[in-house]
């Protein structure tokens, strides 16, 4: 179906106004209130340089707190896909009834604020929470352990909120596989987990493409996740932003740890897009 | 091909992990004491009570149920005879 030029300008034209007006133009404004100075006494001053950032590539605390980020995201990433695509998977074989349910249970979270998810994280992983007395019970910890303001207390909470997004991009690769190739397989003689192994999982790949994407810029930029559980000791590149623009007030500092992780996020992302297509290509190109 | 036992057991875990912290707060909610903990010495509502009597909560509420209700720009024509196949997002309200 072709469309003249003055259709397709009439379809696109509205979205490209929005995302130039809404996103493209505040990430200019913020690019460009990274370059300028900036004095306690004297705000935000004209004029504009580098220094910005050379600070933040001289100082080791920011080197830190920019690694700690990728380190969560790359663990959230991870662990959402060995647990997101398996359910996908098993949510396609349900029947009908089960497996509408099912869906919206997975759905579900995604209706209910993030803060009150992770207020509930927050009962869960204190001392006395379930997550510590469960331990206790199994006899491996002695006494309270308590996951709270550990990065290993925001993955889990981060996966929590995350997961989701990967059951559902899974799901819609998943949904565009030919069911007889299973079938196929199974009567030639092949385990279940061979199926998954050899059918499945290379058909889902697309699914656990985007699936890992949406997850991995989301956690890196993930805000409310990690200043709740997290605390004000361990910092992630968004609540060391926040920090930089509330308490601070050096916004153009701020603007600078901002427009880094916007690149490091694009880089991470554009990479492991072309790694993926390239090995996959064949999944790809149908 | 039917989901096997070991399956349902991933599968069942999977969703207790999704659902247990909203189950934790929606129990929370009942406590009857001043500080947050399970309802173990019976249901209560007096933080509902509380919160109805509470005129910043009510005006927020009132600001989200508006926000919520509001139509969003869907970026598509009415020319656009293709479906596409693939479950389609319209509203995307994520804050994370």
């Amino acid at each position: 179906m072709t469309h003249s030029r003055a259709e397709i300008a009439a379809l696109i034209g509205p979205t490209t106004l929005l995302f130039l007006g809404v996103v493209a133009a505040p990430l200019a404004m913020t690019f460009l209130l990274s370059l300028s100075g900036w004095s306690s006494l004297e705000g935000i001053k004209p004029g504009f340089s580098l220094h910005n950032y050379i600070e933040i590539f001289s100082d080791s605390y920011f080197g830190e707190v920019f690694l700690r980020t990728l380190r969560i995201s790359l663990w959230v990433t991870l662990i959402c896909v060995l647990i997101g695509a398996p359910e996908a998977y098993i949510l396609r074989r349900m029947r009908d009834p089960w497996r509408s349910i099912c869906i919206l249970i997975v759905i579900g979270p995604l209706l209910v604020s993030v803060v009150a998810r992770t207020l509930g994280w927050a009962l869960l992983l204190g001392g006395n929470g379930l997550v510590s007395q469960g331990l206790q019970a199994l006899g491996l910890t002695s006494g309270p352990f308590s996951l709270m303001f550990t990065e290993a207390g925001v993955i889990i909470a981060l996966v929590h909120v995350l997961c989701p997004f990967m059951v559902l991009a899974v799901w819609a690769s998943l949904s565009r596989m030919d069911p007889a190739v299973e079938r196929a397989a199974q009567s030639l003689g092949a385990q279940p987990g061979t199926i998954f192994r050899r059918i499945v999982l290379p058909q889902a790949m697309p699914g656990i493409l985007s699936g890992s994407i949406i997850v991995f810029s989301l956690a890196a930029s993930a805000f409310a996740t990690p200043a709740i559980i997290g605390g004000r000791k361990l910092k992630v590149a968004a609540t060391l932003a926040y920090d930089e623009f509330l308490n601070t007030l050096n916004w153009p500092l701020g603007s600078a740890v901002a427009i880094l992780l916007l690149f490091g996020i694009v880089a991470t992302v554009v990479g492991w897009n072309r790694l993926v297509e390239r090995r996959y290509a064949q999944v790809f190109a149908s | 091909m039917k989901n096997g036992p070991l399956s349902l057991l991933f599968h069942v875990l999977f969703v207790a992990f999704l659902l247990a912290p909203m189950v934790l707060v929606c129990l929370v909610a009942f406590t009857p004491h001043g500080f947050l903990s399970l309802p173990t010495d019976g249901f209560s509502l007096r933080w509902f009570r509380r919160l109805s009597a509470y005129p910043e909560f009510l005006r927020a509420f009132g600001n989200s149920v508006l926000i919520a209700g509001c139509p969003r720009p869907l970026p598509c024509s009415s020319r656009c005879r293709q479906r596409s196949r693939l479950p389609v997002i319209a509203f995307w309200d994520v804050k994370c």
